[in-house]
């Protein structure tokens, strides 16, 4: 969309509780109309986030933007912005006519009048009864809830509850709406009809949906937008597609739908190697690189022994409604599938993945790794220094001469001069050293932990 | 069968002591003195005793006065515990305990002493204690039943969902809008109880007075000086009036706490 709008905009929001950090460095701009879900494990932030932008929280550090305006430090009575509670919140003492009306009967709207003299005086005035009679009735419509008025709102089911909640919400026509896992507390099928009609309100109203869930599911089901987040920090920002199927990381991988994930490594252009097998795959990364490699499920195709890639034993068969959920042991691996079709327990099958059923992601480091050329006297240089090597051991068999060049088991005579390698050092093979000169890398220490 | 049928039994056995305890105490004393306001020092059968009652000035004066010392004891009791009991219920766990004791701790001393030390506060304020008897009676009582008035308030305060009056704030409402349209309504039932336990004693606790060298009375005392001068009759009639009174009192905050719902908002 390039006529959208920027509505809200947090910028290096941070937030911390006491010594915990909840909120880490978050940025995230929502364009007019989205319908944008935080995405998460409890306890992930997602929840303080969304107090942030409602204003019941403030940020330890950082901007929240609402339409370019600096409303970080705002109370919540002055953002536009309204909120439907995890638990509903509803007033126990008002019915759902008064609970709908309370923000109508607070809200004070600029008029012009002519004043005796003739003079244009702006005022601010209170919605007339009839205004709010007739906001109260539209929302009730909208909701479903008609006749509902006089209702005390402890005698309503937890889905009527719901919609009173969200009634009383966007009855003020917020800018934002801000939705706390509304749909937490209500069974498997409301929440699924909830879910329709929510995002078929969010079609209708226009108004920008901010939705916090930890459903996987639900996030699918209804955003525009989805950002995943872990430990405080964004993980990835994307649609639905882009998050189910290109997942930036294991944990987005885990925490999206289910995924094997296996420790790969790159053995040729677009091939990779896992379970002792090589895959042709779709992702380029280097050569000889170790990645982590997430297939879901459901990409998994079971086929005769022999016939598929992998073969191996089936442990246990469980039945899930649509499909089953087959554990196959191959080799050191347990591998999980989702599948239409029956697999019995203890027989052996093969297995095939399609290149697009494969996801490559970048390993987290879990060594230094470097890229660095070979000099002539064949130490290798990376980082800042040179270092002396065994060049031997990239080519099996072979041997320096006096002269420095290196001769391979067949006896082909190679200069690795300016020769690009990549370097991996253990994390138990640096040695530090006070004494400045005494390395051969200077540096200094970012983190200790 | 068998051991369904026992524990019914055991359970039916359980009340015999309060039973006979009521019965006792309470329902025989009751009949005394209702048989004791309906005759006259012969024993005979006579309305002249309810009758005095109305027509004797100072019987009504006095009436009049304990409701007054009354409700301006629970006003002062509510002035100060509704600021105390909020205060109690939003803050944070560890001093929160703390400070509720204190306002509880004067409950652990014995009831006369704590009067007796008022006394010589109040002695060393005024000069002459005698002079303010209604003042000092409100103080008096006030210092007496607040913990009263405390403990229901902090109750139903503490239930008070925080996600309330975030709500209320959420839809446009500033601090003080909070407090009149949600927090105040929905401590309506804390307020009614704790009205209840302090208004009730208030009328009838003529110890306060008396310790304080008060030469006024109020019903507590005019009993008591009806029983000490053995006007049996008179001093019946009067205490079954007060009961009928404070029964009036309790049926109708009953009444109005069960449809707090609707009432919470009748009040403003």
């Amino acid at each position: 969309m390039s006529d959208a709008k920027t509505i809200i905009e947090l910028k290096d929001v941070c937030k911390s509780f006491d010594d915990t950090v909840a909120v880490e460095n978050f940025n995230l701009t929502v364009q007019k109309g989205e319908f944008v879900t935080f995405l998460g494990p409890s306890g992930c932030g997602k929840t303080t986030t969304l107090r942030m932008i409602a204003g019941f929280d403030l940020p330890t550090s950082g901007q929240i933007l609402l339409n370019g305006e600096d409303i970080s430090n705002l109370p919540p009575n002055k953002r536009p912005v309204n909120t439907v509670f995890q638990r509903y919140a509803l007033f126990p003492h008002l019915n759902v006519y008064e609970n709908i009306a309370f923000g109508l009967r607070l809200k004070k709207t600029e008029e012009e009048f002519t004043d005796k003299k003739g003079a244009k005086v702006k005022k601010l005035t209170r919605l007339s009864r009839r205004e709010i009679d007739e906001k109260v009735k539209h929302v009730l419509d909208i909701v479903d809830l008609e006749g509902f008025e006089k209702r005390s709102v402890a005698t309503l089911s937890g889905g009527q509850q719901q919609r009173v909640a969200i009634a009383r919400a966007i009855v003020n026509e917020p800018e934002i709406l801000l939705l706390d896992e509304p749909l937490g507390a209500l069974d498997l099928k409301m929440r699924k009809e909830m879910q329709i009609e929510l995002k078929e309100m969010h079609k209708r109203l226009g108004i920008t949906f901010i939705y916090v869930t930890h459903d996987q599911e639900e996030a699918l089901t209804m955003s525009d937008k989805i950002v995943v987040i872990n430990d405080g920090e964004i993980q990835q920002i994307g649609t639905p597609t882009d998050i189910y199927n290109e997942p930036v990381n294991t944990f987005v991988a885990d925490f999206i739908g289910e995924s094997n994930i296996f420790n790969g490594m790159m053995t040729g252009k677009l091939k990779v190697k896992f379970c002792g097998t090589e895959f042709d795959c779709l992702d380029d990364y280097e050569i000889n690189q170790y990645v982590d490699v997430v297939v879901r499920p459901e990409d998994i195709k079971i086929c005769r022994p022999g016939e598929g890639q992998l073969s191996g034993k089936v442990l246990s068969t469980v039945f899930k409604g649509v499909h089953y959920e087959i554990t196959v042991e191959v080799g050191r691996f347990e591998i999980v599938i989702q599948s239409t079709g029956y697999a019995a327990p203890d027989s052996v099958i093969g297995m095939r993945i399609e290149p697009d059923g494969i996801h490559i992601m970048e390993k987290v480091y879990t060594e230094n790794k470097y890229d660095g050329v070979i000099t002539k006297n064949n130490t290798v240089k990376f980082g800042d220094g040179e270092f002396e090597c065994d060049v031997t051991q990239l080519y099996p068999g072979s041997r320096l001469d006096e002269e420095g060049y290196l001769i391979t088991a067949s006896g082909e005579k190679l200069d690795l001069t300016d020769t690009e390698v990549t370097v991996e050092v253990g994390f138990g093979d640096i040695t530090m050293s006070d004494e400045k000169d005494a390395g051969g890398v200077e540096g200094s220490i970012i983190s200790m932990i | 069968m068998t051991k369904t049928f026992k524990l019914r039994f055991n359970r039916k056995q359980l009340c015999i002591p309060y039973a006979a305890f009521l019965i006792l105490f309470v329902i025989c004393p009751l009949l005394v003195i209702v048989y004791y306001a309906f005759t006259n020092r012969t024993g005979q059968f006579t309305f002249d005793n309810l009758v005095l009652f109305f027509t004797n000035g100072n019987t009504l004066g006095t009436l009049l006065y304990s409701l007054a010392i009354a409700a301006a004891t629970t006003a002062v009791c509510l002035v100060i515990a509704y600021p105390v009991a909020y205060i109690l219920s939003r803050s944070k766990f560890r001093k929160k305990y703390v400070l509720l004791m204190l306002f509880v701790l004067p409950m652990w001393i014995n009831f006369t002493l704590r009067i007796t030390a008022l006394k010589e506060i109040l002695t060393a304020i005024e000069a002459n204690i005698s002079a303010y008897p209604f003042l000092n009676t409100v103080i008096g009582m006030s210092y007496d039943f607040l913990p009263f008035m405390i403990l229901p308030l902090y109750t139903s305060l503490s239930k008070l969902d925080n996600s309330l009056t975030e709500a209320a704030a959420d839809l446009g409402a500033n601090n003080f809008t909070v407090f009149m349209r949600v927090i105040l309504p929905l401590s309506v039932p804390g307020i009614i109880s704790g009205v209840t336990m302090v208004l009730l004693p208030s009328m009838t606790n003529y110890v306060v007075l008396d310790m304080l060298y008060n030469s006024t009375y109020i019903m507590g005392s005019l009993i008591g000086s009806y029983f000490s001068h053995f006007d049996w009759n008179n001093g019946s009639m009067i205490s079954l009036i007060l009961l009928i009174i404070i029964f009036v009192i309790t049926l109708a905050t009953n009444r109005f706490s069960d449809n707090n719902e609707t009432a919470g908002r009748n009040i403003l």
